[in-house]
Order: C-alpha cells, then sequence, then structure tokens
C-alpha cells in the first residue's frame, strides 16, 4: 500500500506547486480566517463612533496612528474592524448563496441533460425566462419585496445565480451522456437514478468545484452592488459595498474609506477566480496523464 | 439444428424525422446459433449498429421498433417489460463498444467498475469481486493484474482498455455479446490480440457473439457466418468461408474489391461509387441499385427484392439470380 501513499502525496504536491490554487487558497483561508475571528481580532467595535477622530488617514500618513491603522470614516468608526466584519457578510452571502444556487441548479441539471427531450425543454425554458431578466434589476427588485437582512440578501443570491449552475452543469451533463460508459451502463442494466448519481454526477464534479469558486466572486460582487444601493444588511451590520457607498462621498478628502474596501472586494474575487481557474487545471485528468508519463 | 440462441425476424427499426422516415433498420432478419460467432458487415450508416442496440431495446431517442420480433431463448424481447428487460441486459447480453476510450468512466479505478458489475449481477460481496476480477483480468492477458486493476482508464492504453471492457463484458458470463466494431479504435497488431482473444474466450465460455464491423478482413477469422448489410438491409448471408469463397451479391463483391493487398498499386485501389446516402424515404426496390456496378434494366422497375437461395445456408438478395 506504499504506492497509494506516495500517489496521495504526489496528488497533494500538485495542488501546491500551481501558484494560482495556492494564491487562491491563501485568500480564501484568509476570508474565512477573517469572517470567523473578526470579534477577537478587529481592535475596535466597528460601529463605534468617536466625531472626534473623524476621517483619520491610515497610521502611516502624516496626522495617523497606530490606533486605527487604516484610519477611520465620516462618523470616526475604524476602517480596519469594518473590513474585518465586512468579510463576515461577503463570506456568508458568498458560501450560502452558492451552495443553495448549486443545490437548486445541479439536480435540475442532471435531469435536464439526462432525460433530454420534454424535460430538457421544459427547464431549460424556465431557464431561459429566469435569466431574460436582468441580473442586477432583478436582485434589486427581490430585496425591495423580501426586505433588508443577512439572509434575505443570500435568497436574493440564489435566485439569480441558480440557472448559472443549471446552464453550465447541463452542457456537461449533454457532453457526458453522449459517451459510451452511459450507454455501457445502461447496457448492464443500471437504473437512471443510479447511472445519474453514480457515473454522470462524478464526472461533473471538477466543473462543479470550478464554478463554485467563480460563483462565490460572483456573490461577493452582487452583495457589493446591493449594499452600495443600500438594499442589503441592515445599517448596523458593516458591508464592504456599504463602506464604498459611503466613502463615495469623500473620495477626495478621504480616499482610504472607499479604497480599502474596493481592494477587499478586488483581491476576494480575484483569488477566487484564481483558485478556480488553477483548480481546473489539476482536476483535468488530460492533463494528469501528460504530467504522469 | 435447435433453435436459435437469439432469432431476430423482420426487425424494422425507422426514425420519424422533420423530413421523412429513416428507415435505419429495413426488415432484418437473422438467426445466431448458441456458441457462434456471427458477423454483421456493411458500411458506416448501414444501420449495423441500430441492429445491435434494439437487441437490448437501446434505441436512441427518435428512434422506435416499428415491427419485428427480437426471440431471445423463445422469449420475445420486444414485448418484456423495463424490468424484465433490465435482467437480460448484463446479465444474459451484454454489450462491447467501439471506443474503449469513452466506454469506461473516466472518474473511476478498474477495480470498482468491474466490481460493481459482479455485484449487481451475481451477488458477490467486494473481497469474492475483486478475486475473481483480478483472476479474469490475468485471463484476458493484463500483466501485474493487482496493480492495475487500481488505475484509471486514462491511466492504461486502448488495447489495455477493451480488454478490461472484455472483461466487464464477460463477467457476468452471459449467453449473447453484441460486440459492436470493439477493433476499429485500435491498432492492427492490438487488433488482433483483441480478435483472438475474444475468439478464446467465447469458446471458453460458449458464447455466442454478434460481431458488428465494417471490416471484411476482421470477420475471416472470426466469425461461423457473415450476414452483409446495407441500407438497413441484409443483402446476402452465408457461412463465412461459403461468402469468402463466392460472394454473390454486387455489394458483396465489391466489399472484397475494396480491401487493399499488398501487391497493389495505389492507382489500383478500388472504392464503391458514390455514398450510401440516408434511406430517407428510399422506395422499396433494391437499395444498391443507383451504386451496382452490374444492375439490370429490370432492378429499376421492381419494387420488392426477396432473398434468393442461392445455395443451401447461403441468401442473396438480388435480381441476377
Amino acid at each position: 500500500m506504499a504506492g497509494r501513499k506516495k500517489e496521495r502525496f504526489v496528488q497533494i504536491k500538485r495542488f501546491l506547486t500551481n501558484g494560482k490554487v495556492l494564491f487562491g487558497s491563501i485568500v480564501l483561508l484568509l476570508l474565512v480566517f477573517t469572517s470567523i475571528t473578526a470579534p477577537f481580532i478587529a481592535p475596535h467595535d466597528p460601529n463605534e463612533q468617536d466625531i472626534t477622530a473623524t476621517k483619520r488617514p491610515p497610521f502611516w500618513m502624516g496626522g495617523g496612528d497606530s490606533n486605527h491603522i487604516l484610519g477611520t470614516d465620516s462618523l470616526g468608526r475604524d476602517v480596519f474592524s469594518r473590513l474585518l466584519y465586512g468579510s463576515r457578510v461577503a463570506m456568508f452571502v458568498a458560501v450560502v448563496g452558492t451552495f443553495f444556487a448549486g443545490l437548486i441548479g445541479v439536480p435540475l441539471a442532471l435531469l435536464a441533460g439526462f432525460y433530454r427531450g420534454a424535460v430538457d425543454n421544459l427547464i431549460s425554458r424556465f431557464v431561459d425566462i429566469w435569466i431574460s431578466f436582468p441580473p442586477i434589476l432583478l436582485s434589486i427588485v427581490l430585496m425591495a419585496v423580501l426586505g433588508t437582512g443577512l439572509t434575505k440578501v443570500a435568497l436574493a443570491i440564489i435566485l439569480v445565480d441558480w440557472t448559472r449552475f443549471c446552464r453550465v452543469i447541463r452542457g456537461e451533463v449533454f457532453n457526458i451522456t453522449e459517451k459510451d460508459f452511459i450507454l455501457a451502463a445502461k447496457a448492464i442494466a443500471l437504473s437512471n437514478l443510479r447511472i445519474i448519481v453514480k457515473e454522470v454526477f462524478p464526472n461533473i464534479v471538477p466543473l462543479l468545484i470550478v464554478l463554485v469558486t467563480l460563483e462565490m466572486g460572483i456573490a461577493i460582487i452582487v452583495e457589493a452592488i446591493l449594499s452600495f444601493v443600500g438594499l442589503s444588511v441592515e445599517a448596523s451590520i458593516p458591508a464592504w459595498g456599504q463602506m464604498i457607498a459611503l466613502g463615495r462621498l469623500y473620495i477626495h478628502q478621504a480616499w482610504w474609506i472607499m479604497v480599502f474596501p474596493m481592494m477587499c472586494i478586488i483581491i476576494s474575487v480575484f483569488g477566487l477566480n484564481l483558485l478556480g481557474d488553477g483548480l481546473r487545471e489539476v482536476l483535468d485528468p488530460r492533463l494528469k496523464v501528460i504530467e504522469m508519463k | 439444428m435447435n433453435d436459435p440462441l437469439l432469432s431476430i425476424k423482420n426487425l424494422k427499426v425507422f426514425f420519424h424525422l422533420d423530413i421523412g422516415i429513416l428507415k435505419a433498420v429495413n426488415g432484418v432478419s437473422l438467426d445466431v446459433q448458441k456458441g457462434q460467432i456471427v458477423g454483421l458487415v456493411g458500411e458506416s450508416g448501414g444501420g449495423k449498429s441500430m441492429i445491435g442496440l434494439s437487441i437490448l431495446r437501446l434505441v436512441p431517442e427518435g428512434g422506435k421498433i416499428a415491427s419485428g420480433k427480437i426471440l431471445f431463448e423463445g422469449k420475445n424481447l420486444l414485448n418484456l417489460s423495463e424490468d424484465e428487460i433490465r435482467i437480460i441486459r448484463g446479465s444474459y447480453i451484454s454489450m462491447i463498444l467501439q471506443d474503449p476510450l469513452t466506454s469506461l468512466n473516466p472518474a473511476f479505478r478498474i477495480r470498482s467498475q468491474i466490481i460493481d458489475v459482479l455485484r449487481l449481477h451475481k451477488g458477490y460481496d467486494k473481497k469474492e469481486s475483486e478475486l475473481i476480477a483480478i483472476e479474469m483480468l490475468h485471463n484476458v492477458g493484463i500483466p501485474d493484474p493487482e496493480k492495475n486493476i487500481r488505475k484509471f482508464p486514462h491511466q492504461l492504453s486502448g488495447g489495455m482498455r477493451q480488454r478490461v471492457v472484455i472483461v466487464i463484458a464477460f463477467s457476468c458470463n452471459p449467453k449473447l455479446i453484441i460486440a459492436d466494431e470493439p477493433t476499429t479504435a485500435l491498432d492492427v497488431t492490438i487488433q488482433a490480440q483483441i480478435l483472438r482473444l475474444l475468439k478464446n474466450l467465447s469458446i471458453e465460455y460458449q458464447t455466442s457473439v454478434l460481431f458488428i464491423t465494417h471490416d471484411l478482413g476482421v470477420v475471416a477469422n472470426l466469425c461461423d457466418r457473415v450476414a452483409v448489410i446495407y441500407a438497413g438491409e441484409i443483402v446476402e448471408i452465408a457461412q463465412t468461408r461459403e461468402l469468402f469463397m463466392n460472394p454473390r451479391h454486387p455489394y458483396t463483391k465489391a466489399l472484397f474489391q475494396s480491401i487493399p493487398r499488398h501487391d497493389m498499386k495505389q492507382e489500383q485501389f478500388y472504392s464503391i461509387e458514390g455514398i450510401t446516402g440516408t434511406p430517407i424515404d428510399w422506395p422499396e426496390r433494391c437499395k444498391f441499385y443507383p451504386r451496382c456496378s452490374e444492375k439490370l434494366e429490370t432492378c429499376k422497375h421492381t419494387n420488392f427484392v426477396d432473398f434468393v437461395t442461392y445455395s443451401p445456408d447461403h441468401l442473396v438478395r438480388c435480381l441476377k439470380y
């Protein structure tokens, strides 16, 4: 069994030597870490206002101090602490939104792609109609109807983004069901359910992983847009989009209020996209063959 | 002779398309005796694969078995319920498909793919199945089966993969195997090995084989009996030796002529004029007529051509005889 151990080692090594995967995982781990530990590592209460210290610059600039390392906003709240808390909203929306969007989209895609014909027509036309609403507009309308709140943002994102899972995965299921091994599975009398779960699904997992990372990035952006227009979480919960909306007003006097949350969004989304791209490289069995020989 | 293991009677498989009815299989009758290897030879698009798929009732969507009977051990497979046909699939009749690259699931190791079949159809437990699987892999000439059984399909060569597919097909000891161009995707030396293996296994397990191919050369050493199919119809059927010594139908003759020989110059390579075409709304006369080099004036006007018994056990569907 030494061979098996070695094989596993080779696999882990392949993950770690891929720069994109490495960078992406670090960003993701950092996000997870800050969103869990925000209350313990944040130097200030994110909503604590200090009227005597508004629009303080970051510590390295004149007038800044180490008490507020990334400065304060127009109400004297600590930018760094608000960023840490903001990552909780981003991560919650990314994880919950993506998970449930996938939970709706993937089974429908499997059904449509496997049974085709009338089933596919029904599901695909429904998706087509759903997509024909502009996504941002749809989520804004949904939020207006649902009201603000963290779970409601996640719900809006699920309702907007499940179609992406459905569409992309359906195409892949089409490809896979064309392959002879599906015909072979039918020829050895496996049931349809078993073919879908045991033969088709494992083959879409690589694509699904990539899609999940991309989708998490999209969820973060959608949440930021919604909180930018004030239709996301309640004002008492710090979110990156809100910070940008506030910072926009003072962009000439205090750029840091807006720039830091923007950088958080950019790095998060960029990292998640790189992770998806890198995972695609690592998980693609065709690329694996070349490497092993 | 005893009752045949498989008897296809006047099978018709039609596809109803927007532009007309595509008669993929048009009135095919064929017997396969126990332990016999029967070849089904014809050009691409001739309907040979559709016959194989009809036997397991796996005709792709859009296609319909319009009429006919497929008797397997006396039972008409076309009348069985979905549950009953599933008992037949895999346990009594199994299939070897053309492309070993795609007929194994890339997401699983060889081990689980063989074991799953054994557990499903034979009820063995994991350990027993693994031992049987290793022994069978050994029998089909896979070196170091204990090691190779833990590999993924993409880690094996095409020939090895086809051996694995053969193991899966034979693993439940079926009575009939439908081999749909099992060697087409392989290179010639591997082809020969796989054919020999198929033949040996068929003798060893007393399994009948319906061997579908476009390559007459492959048929020669393997099959007991050969049916030549053109545009969904059998045009000639005979014992292999008889067919090779004495081909009667112009299409069969043309197929023999198109086999290249080493002493030919390039200019001498023969090919049949024209293409098969898609048999949509074709008249019921001889389908080969437009391409035939020996056509008669009467061919054009005769609506239905029946088989002529050229010699006992040698049927030809041609107006010349």
